[in-house]
């Protein structure tokens, strides 16, 4: 990780309208990503977070906010404004892992035409240098070549997801988005993935947005975590401080609810009332109140701003009774 | 044909020791796909006591699941199962539950009353099409077709209330959409209990759920054992599920179980390679975080004509070549209630 600013995430909002309810998927998140950092997203189903993903690789178009890019050629460029040739030429720097490993790769398409896909449409590389290109890249990901050309159906989940991400790599990325990207593996292969990821990262000095629900997959990867909730920022902080001491009172408790794999730790397990509740009609005032305990009269009104203390952002009015 | 074939008519009756709810011994299953044959299932053993929650863990195709459907009898058409599968009925008989026919009168009498099921998918495993109520009432109007409609609903609310379904006589009348994913799983853990059945077998009751649901509902599984008093099956691949809530664990490696003990011996004191590696693989909250993980190299195989050998063989790190790859390995007891399938063993362990 250096301090030099990569991605700057800029008041991002996102509403989907149906016509009768509109339904806020984001609101005003604002993210600084730097060079060669992983960042954990965490929420819960409906949080948001594969949202931000696929609005910061514009994947779907954002209501409001800004990505801002940071280039060596054309320095500073808002990712969600720019388009045509300018938008081609620097889509190459971000890429995507997807979590369904069965159903991110098009079946009829070979392992070798998968993978060398992204450089058949972003560069004019000869036949000869693509085949170079997919095999150096196969190796590096653990593929064997000499399978390259059977198609997918005939790869377990883990070599598939080996395969996805061989596809993200190959047009050399600054930034990688991960959406839940081990969570439909076993835990032997899942092991195998995420030090693939870590040896990537080092080799190839990538940045990961690293989006989970799997909270010791993101402990063990994350060098920063961001928690969401209900489509906003509720935490910002980096890995030990949050693991070892959340200030929010939802880190709190998604925290104490993960099963640990040791029979003697009776963990004081902080059990939430209720569920998270329906986006298009979110709770007033901070959205987690009706689940909180630590709940005030101002809570059910006004929604906290994230403050920054020591190089850790909360969004909650009662910091100092948490702690 | 829907119910599992048999070269020979099993014998019904079976013997189970006094203190044991289930009984399996020498479980077979082979899966009969197009041009080859799956040897899902390679001589299961275990017992299960009243009032016991033993889990069943394992990757996806060791055989969790083929074992537990077994059971059931609701294997599809290609299965076939060899071995005993002795269950105490709630009148006292002892029935051998692989010689009844799967779509028999007395299997279905069996399946639902004194066996349930908790699905992976509580949005796939409701219809749409009925109210929750409906298909909650459907159980006890087959098992107990003498009980009144008011009746059957007076319980469905009762049973819809116990476990924490807010509001249920506006519930009850809802349809499956209506539901969030945990209410929908609360809903069928409630469908399960209509019955009062003294077994239950859950399926990875909560991998499809978020964590802080996830925690409610076992919290919620764990109260109704208490109350109920019923023997629970857990099946899954998340070893912290199994640390919180199972009494004895049983790990499964390609159709055999290669270890089984406490939850104390296994998470403490595990022995077999492949329990080591899984236990290690696993990245912890209070490991340093600089560390690389533990990676057990390779996959899991296709169990297609076993030939009799360790499943793991071939994963190994301490593998003895000429043995473990040549035989099938017995299990050996490690300490009181605590046995593993592995030779290393013989040399004080696998380290």
């Amino acid at each position: 990780m250096s301090d030099q600013l990569l991605v700057e995430i800029k008041n991002l909002s996102k509403v989907y309208d149906s016509g009768k309810a509109q339904v806020h998927a984001l609101s005003r998140i604002n993210l600084d990503v730097y060079n060669g950092e992983t960042v954990g997203i965490v929420g819960e189903s409906g949080c948001g977070k594969t949202t931000l993903g696929r609005c910061v690789v514009r994947g779907i178009e954002t209501t409001e906010g800004q990505v801002l890019f940071h280039t060596e050629q054309d320095g500073t460029i808002d990712f969600l404004q720019s388009s045509g040739a300018q938008m081609k030429k620097y889509r190459k720097d971000i890429q995507m892992i997807f979590q369904d490993p069965y159903a991110s790769l098009d079946p009829r398409m070979t392992v070798f035409d998968i993978i060398s896909e992204p450089l058949r449409y972003n560069t004019k590389l000869s036949k000869r240098e693509i085949e170079q290109a997919v095999d150096r890249i196969a190796e590096q990901v653990g593929l064997n070549r000499a399978f390259l050309r059977r198609y997918p159906h005939a790869f377990s989940g883990g070599q598939r997801q080996r395969i996805g991400i061989a596809r993200s790599l190959i047009l050399q990325p600054k930034l990688i988005v991960c959406d839940e990207a081990v969570s439909a593996l076993d835990v032997s292969i899942q092991a195998q993935i995420i030090n693939l990821l870590e040896d990537l990262q080092k080799e190839y000095h990538l940045t990961y947005l690293f989006i989970s629900h799997a909270l010791s997959v993101v402990r063990h990867i994350s060098d920063r975590v961001l928690v969401m909730y209900l489509g906003r920022m509720v935490e910002l902080a980096p890995t030990e401080d949050l693991f070892a001491n959340p200030l929010h009172p939802y880190t709190r408790a998604l925290l104490s609810a993960v099963p640990q794999p040791d029979p003697d730790r009776k963990i004081h397990r902080i059990v939430l009332q209720g569920e998270v509740p329906n986006p298009a009609a979110p709770p007033s005032g901070c959205h987690f109140h009706p689940r909180c305990s630590y709940c005030t009269e101002r809570c059910k009104k006004e929604y906290p701003p994230l403050v920054e203390n020591n190089g850790r952002w909360v969004a909650c009015w009662n910091t100092a009774a948490v702690r | 044909m829907w119910f599992t074939r048999r070269k020979s008519p099993l014998q019904r009756e079976a013997s189970i020791s006094p203190e044991n709810i289930l009984e399996v011994r020498d479980l077979k299953v082979n899966i009969n796909v197009d041009d080859y044959v799956l040897n899902a299932v390679r001589g299961v053993s275990f017992s299960m006591k009243k009032g016991e929650t033993l889990g069943l863990v394992g990757e996806s195709g060791c055989g969790k699941s083929v074992t537990s459907k077994t059971v059931l009898g609701i294997n599809p058409s290609n299965c076939t199962a060899e071995g005993t599968i002795a269950f105490r009925k709630k009148n006292g008989e002892i029935v051998n539950l692989l010689s009844l026919e799967q779509d028999g009168d007395e299997f279905r009498a069996i399946r639902g009353a004194e066996i349930a099921m908790i699905f992976q998918e509580p949005m796939t495993a409701f219809s749409p099409l009925y109210t929750i109520g409906n298909q909650l009432g459907e159980i006890i109007r087959l098992h107990e077709p003498e009980v009144g409609k008011a009746a059957v609903r007076d319980r469905v609310l009762a049973m819809l209330k116990k476990v924490g379904i807010a509001n249920p006589e506006k519930r009850i009348d809802q349809y499956p959409h209506e539901f969030s994913g945990g209410m929908l799983q609360r809903a069928l853990i409630a469908m399960m209990l209509c019955c009062n059945p003294d077994f239950l077998i859950a399926d990875e009751p909560t991998t499809a759920l978020d964590v802080t649901i996830q925690a409610q509902i076992l919290e919620l599984m764990k109260s109704l054992q208490r109350e109920f008093g019923m023997s629970i099956l857990f099946i899954t691949h998340d070893l912290g599920t199994v640390a919180n809530m199972c009494d004895n664990v049983a790990v499964m490696y390609l159709g055999e179980i290669v270890e089984y003990g406490s939850v104390q011996q296994i998470f403490h004191n595990p022995q077999h390679p492949y329990t080591r590696g899984l236990l290690r693989s696993l990245p912890k909250m209070d490991q340093n975080r600089e560390e690389k993980l533990f990676v057990i190299d390779g996959m899991v195989p296709l169990p297609v004509n076993m030939k009799p050998c360790c499943g793991f063989h071939e994963r190994c790190t301490v593998c003895i070549k000429g043995r473990c790859d040549v035989a099938n390995i017995d299990l050996m007891n490690v300490e009181q209630g605590h046995s593993v399938r592995c030779l290393r063993m013989e040399e004080g362990g696998a380290r």
